[in-house]
C-alpha cells in the first residue's frame, strides 16, 4: 500500500509541470551590453535624486521604463587592456548586443561587417561632436556612437619651475628651443629631476609621448584617410631627434626603453617631472604620493600648452572617447531595442553624471561644460578650444595592431641599436602593411 | 568485470582527452584563417608561410634555447647542491628548507615577476642597492638583452628550485642506506659520498626534471610579460609570450594559432624524449 502511495506521488511529480506549459510566463527581452566597471555614485558623492545606486543602473531602468526589454550587463576583464572578453564572446556566437568600451577597444568592431548602422534609430546625431561622428562613420553610415571623453593635457608642476627660477612664456615664445633651455636649466639647478620624461617598455600610453610628433608637425594620419600612415616625414625624423637630444643629455630618465607610463607617472606623482602629458584624474599620483610620505605636500599644477617647433603655433591634446556600437542581427526588433540601448548610453543623462565623475568631458553638445567649475577641467577645455585634438587613429579597425608597432623601434634607438632616420620607415613599412590588410 | 570497469571510466577519459584534442584540431582549423573574430578570410597555409620569415617568432624560439643554456643548469646545480647539503641533516631540518624554498612556487608568476621588477627597477631597485655598497653605479638591468635574460633567469630560477629539490631529496631518500654505510666503511669521503654515489644514483631524476624543465621554459611567459614584456625589443619574448601578444593583444588569432601549432610539435618532441627516458629509468 505505502510504494503504490509512493509510485503514485513519483508519477505525479513528474505530470504535474505538464500543466505549467499552458501559463507560460512572458519574458521580457533581453539585451546584452559588455562594457567597463559601473560607477557608484557614492564613491564620487554624487548625489542622484532617482535613488539608484550606479550609473547604469539609473541608465538601465530609464532603458527598461520605455521599451519594457531588460538589459543584462556583462563586465569586461580588463586585466589584459585588450578585446578579449569581446573576442571570446564573439567568437562562441555570444557577441552582446552593445559594446560599451575605451574606443581604443571598441574600434576593431566598427566595421560593417559586425556593427549595425545607426542611422535610421539615431534622431539627434547634431547634438554629437560633428568630428567625434565623422570618425565613426564608414562608407558614410554611422557605425557608432561616442560617449564621454577623456583628454591628454599638458600638465606642468609649477613648483618645479618655480623652484629654478624659471617663468613660463607666452605661447608663441613656448617653443622647442625654449623648452630643451628649461631642460637645462632644470639638469643644473634639481639634479634627479627631469623636464619630462620618456618610455618605450610596452603601448599603454604612447599618446603621451606620440604627440610631440604633433609639436613639430609631423602627423599619425591625414585628413581622415586611415589607408597610410603620414608619420614619415622630415617633421617626424627631427620628433625623433629631440628624442634623442632628451635623452642623450640626461633631460629625461635614462632608462627611456625599459620603462612605462605607470613609472613616468609614479615620477610625476613624486615631483621629480616638470611636465607630463595626462588626464586630470591621474593627478591622484600626487596624492598617493603624499599619502605614502614620499612627498610632504602636494604641488602646484595647471595644464597648458605644449612647446611647439617653428611654424607650429598650437599643438592639439589627445583624447580618447568611450564607444558604443550594436551588433547587427537578423532580427530588427533587437536590432531597434540594441540600438536604443545604444543611445542611452551616450544619452546626456548618462554624459552629465559621467563626465563629472570621471572628470571627462562630454561628446554631446546639450550637456554642455558640466566641469566649468573645476579649475583643471577648464585649463584643459580652453587649450582643447585653440589646439583642438589629434586624430591618432583611434577609431581605426586595426588601431590595436597599429599602436604596437612605434615603442619597439623608439626603444632600440633609446638602447643606441637604430638611428632616428631608421625608425620611421620601418614603421610606415609595416603599418602601411597592416593598413592595407597584408 | 574488466569491461564494466573501463565502461565505468570511459565517460572521464573521453572528457580529459576531449580538450587537449579538441582544442588542438580547433587551434589548427583557425590556423588557416587571418581573422580577427569580426573579419575572417581563408589563408590556407598563408600563415604558416608568413612564419617562416617571422623574425619575432624565431628570435623568441632561440631566446628559449638560450633560457634553456641558463635557467637548466644552473637549476640543476643549485638544486642539487641544496638537496645534497640537506640530506644529512636531521628529517625537521630537511623539511624546514624544502618548504621555504617550495613556497614560491605557490606564487602566481604575475606577482612573483612583479617583486623582481621592483628588485630590479634602475631607481628604486634592490639589486642596484647591493651592486651600489660596492661601490659599482646603478645598472639598467632590464636595458640590455643580456642583463635582462639574466634577471629573467634568475627571477625563475628562484621562483622553480623549490619543485625540483623536493625531486631531488625524494630521489636521495630512496637511496639504500646500506650503499651509504658501506662506502663510509670503505673510506670515502663525504665528497666522494655525495659525488660519486648519490649523483650517479639519482641522475634518471635529475635527467627527468631536465626534460620537464625544457618543456617549462619552452611555456613560460607570464614572467617576461610582467618583467620585461618580451624587450628590449624583443631581446626576452618566449614563444608563448609572442603567441599571446600575436593573438590576444594584436588579435591576430589565425596566426596565432599557427605559431602556437609549431610550439606544439616541439613541446610534442621534447615529451617524446621524457618518455623515452623514463623507459631507460624503468
Amino acid at each position: 500500500m505505502r510504494n503504490r502511495k509512493l509510485i503514485a506521488l513519483l508519477l505525479a511529480a513528474l505530470v504535474m509541470p505538464a500543466f505549467g506549459e499552458g501559463q507560460k510566463d512572458v519574458k521580457p527581452v533581453q539585451i546584452t551590453m559588455l562594457a567597463g566597471p559601473d560607477l557608484r555614485y557614492a564613491d564620487y558623492a554624487y548625489k542622484e535624486p532617482s535613488g539608484a545606486p550606479t550609473l547604469f543602473t539609473k541608465i538601465f531602468q530609464e532603458f527598461q521604463a520605455e521599451t519594457g526589454a531588460m538589459v543584462v550587463y556583462k563586465l569586461v576583464d580588463l586585466s589584459t587592456g585588450s578585446t578579449l572578453s569581446m573576442d571570446a564572446l564573439t567568437a562562441s556566437g555570444q557577441a552582446p548586443d552593445v559594446y560599451n568600451d575605451y574606443a581604443g577597444r571598441v574600434s576593431k568592431y566598427v566595421t560593417p561587417e559586425f556593427a549595425l548602422a545607426l542611422d535610421p534609430y539615431i534622431k539627434d546625431v547634431e547634438d554629437f561632436d560633428e568630428t567625434m561622428i565623422a570618425q565613426l562613420r564608414r562608407d558614410g553610415k554611422l557605425l557608432a556612437l561616442p560617449t564621454s571623453v577623456w583628454i591628454n593635457g599638458f600638465c606642468v608642476n609649477l613648483d618645479l619651475l618655480a623652484s629654478v627660477g624659471y617663468t613660463l612664456p607666452a605661447q608663441k615664445d613656448w617653443t622647442i628651443a625654449e623648452f630643451l633651455k628649461l631642460a637645462e636649466l632644470i639638469k643644473q639647478r634639481a639634479p634627479g629631476k627631469y623636464v619630462t620624461a620618456l618610455f618605450a617598455k610596452n603601448q599603454s600610453s604612447e599618446e603621451w609621448w606620440k604627440i610631440w610628433f604633433y609639436a613639430f608637425g609631423a602627423k599619425m594620419f591625414k585628413s581622415g584617410d586611415y589607408t597610410k600612415t603620414t608619420l614619415n616625414t622630415p617633421a617626424g625624423l627631427e620628433t625623433l631627434k629631440f628624442f634623442k637630444t632628451l635623452l642623450d643629455k640626461g633631460y629625461v630618465p635614462a632608462d627611456a626603453a625599459i620603462i612605462d607610463d605607470d613609472v613616468a607617472l609614479d615620477m610625476f606623482g613624486r615631483g621629480n617631472l616638470a611636465f607630463l602629458s595626462m588626464q586630470v584624474t591621474h593627478l591622484a599620483a600626487i596624492d598617493s604620493a603624499v599619502k605614502q610620505g614620499i612627498i610632504a605636500k602636494p604641488f602646484s599644477v595647471a595644464f597648458i600648452e605644449m612647446p611647439h617647433a617653428p611654424g607650429i603655433a598650437h599643438v592639439p591634446y589627445t583624447a580618447g572617447p568611450g564607444l558604443a556600437v550594436v551588433h547587427k542581427t537578423d532580427d530588427s526588433k533587437r536590432n531597434a531595442l540594441a540600438a536604443r540601448l545604444a543611445w542611452y548610453i551616450t544619452s546626456a543623462d548618462f554624459q552629465l553624471p559621467n563626465t563629472i565623475m570621471t572628470k571627462g568631458y562630454p561628446t554631446r553638445k546639450s550637456v554642455g561644460n558640466p566641469m566649468k567649475d573645476n579649475v583643471l577641467c577648464s585649463q584643459v577645455l580652453d587649450v582643447k578650444a585653440v589646439a583642438g585634438v589629434a586624430d591618432w587613429g583611434l577609431t581605426i579597425q586595426k588601431f590595436s595592431e597599429v599602436r604596437a608597432q612605434l615603442f619597439p623601434l623608439l626603444a632600440e634607438m633609446f638602447l643606441g641599436k637604430r638611428a632616428p632616420e631608421d625608425v620611421l620607415p620601418a614603421y610606415e613599412s609595416t603599418v602601411n602593411k597592416i593598413l592595407s590588410g597584408k | 568485470m574488466k569491461r564494466v570497469a573501463y565502461l565505468l571510466v570511459l565517460p572521464a577519459v573521453l572528457l580529459f582527452m576531449a580538450f587537449p584534442f579538441v582544442a588542438t584540431y580547433l587551434v589548427g582549423h583557425l590556423s588557416l584563417f587571418d581573422t580577427n573574430y569580426v573579419i575572417t578570410k581563408f589563408v590556407g597555409l598563408g600563415n604558416y608561410v608568413r612564419l617562416l620569415t617571422d623574425p619575432t617568432f624565431w628570435k623568441s624560439m632561440c631566446n628559449s634555447i638560450i633560457y634553456c643554456l641558463v635557467i637548466i643548469p644552473s637549476s640543476v646545480v643549485f638544486a642539487l647542491i641544496l638537496s645534497i647539503g640537506i640530506s644529512d641533516y636531521r628529517p625537521r631540518v630537511q623539511n624546514a628548507f624544502r618548504i621555504a624554498f617550495y613556497i614560491p612556487s605557490f606564487s602566481a608568476g604575475i606577482i612573483i615577476a612583479n617583486v623582481w621588477k621592483w628588485i630590479f627597477d634602475y631607481r628604486y631597485g634592490l639589486a642596484n642597492w647591493l651592486v651600489g655598497i660596492v661601490g659599482i653605479k646603478p645598472v639598467m638591468w632590464l636595458a640590455s638583452p643580456a642583463y635582462a635574460m639574466a634577471a629573467v633567469s634568475i627571477m625563475i630560477l628562484f621562483a622553480t628550485v623549490g619543485g625540483y629539490l623536493m625531486m631531488y631529496s625524494a630521489s636521495i631518500m630512496s637511496i639504500p642506506h646500506e650503499v651509504l654505510e658501506q662506502s663510509r666503511v670503505d673510506g670515502a669521503s663525504w665528497l666522494q659520498q655525495k659525488l660519486r654515489i648519490v649523483v650517479p644514483m639519482i641522475m634518471p631524476t635529475v635527467l627527468l626534471s631536465v626534460v620537464l624543465m625544457m618543456i617549462a621554459v619552452m611555456q613560460m611567459w607570464e614572467f617576461i610579460y610582467q618583467l620585461t614584456y618580451g624587450g628590449p625589443s624583443g631581446g626576452t619574448a618566449s614563444p608563448v609570450f609572442d603567441i599571446y601578444i600575436t593573438g590576444f593583444e594584436q588579435g591576430r588569432y589565425g596566426y596565432a594559432s599557427a605559431k602556437a601549432l609549431i610550439l606544439l610539435v616541439v613541446i610534442l618532441a621534447m615529451a617524446l624524449v621524457k618518455k623515452q627516458i623514463e623507459k631507460t629509468e624503468k
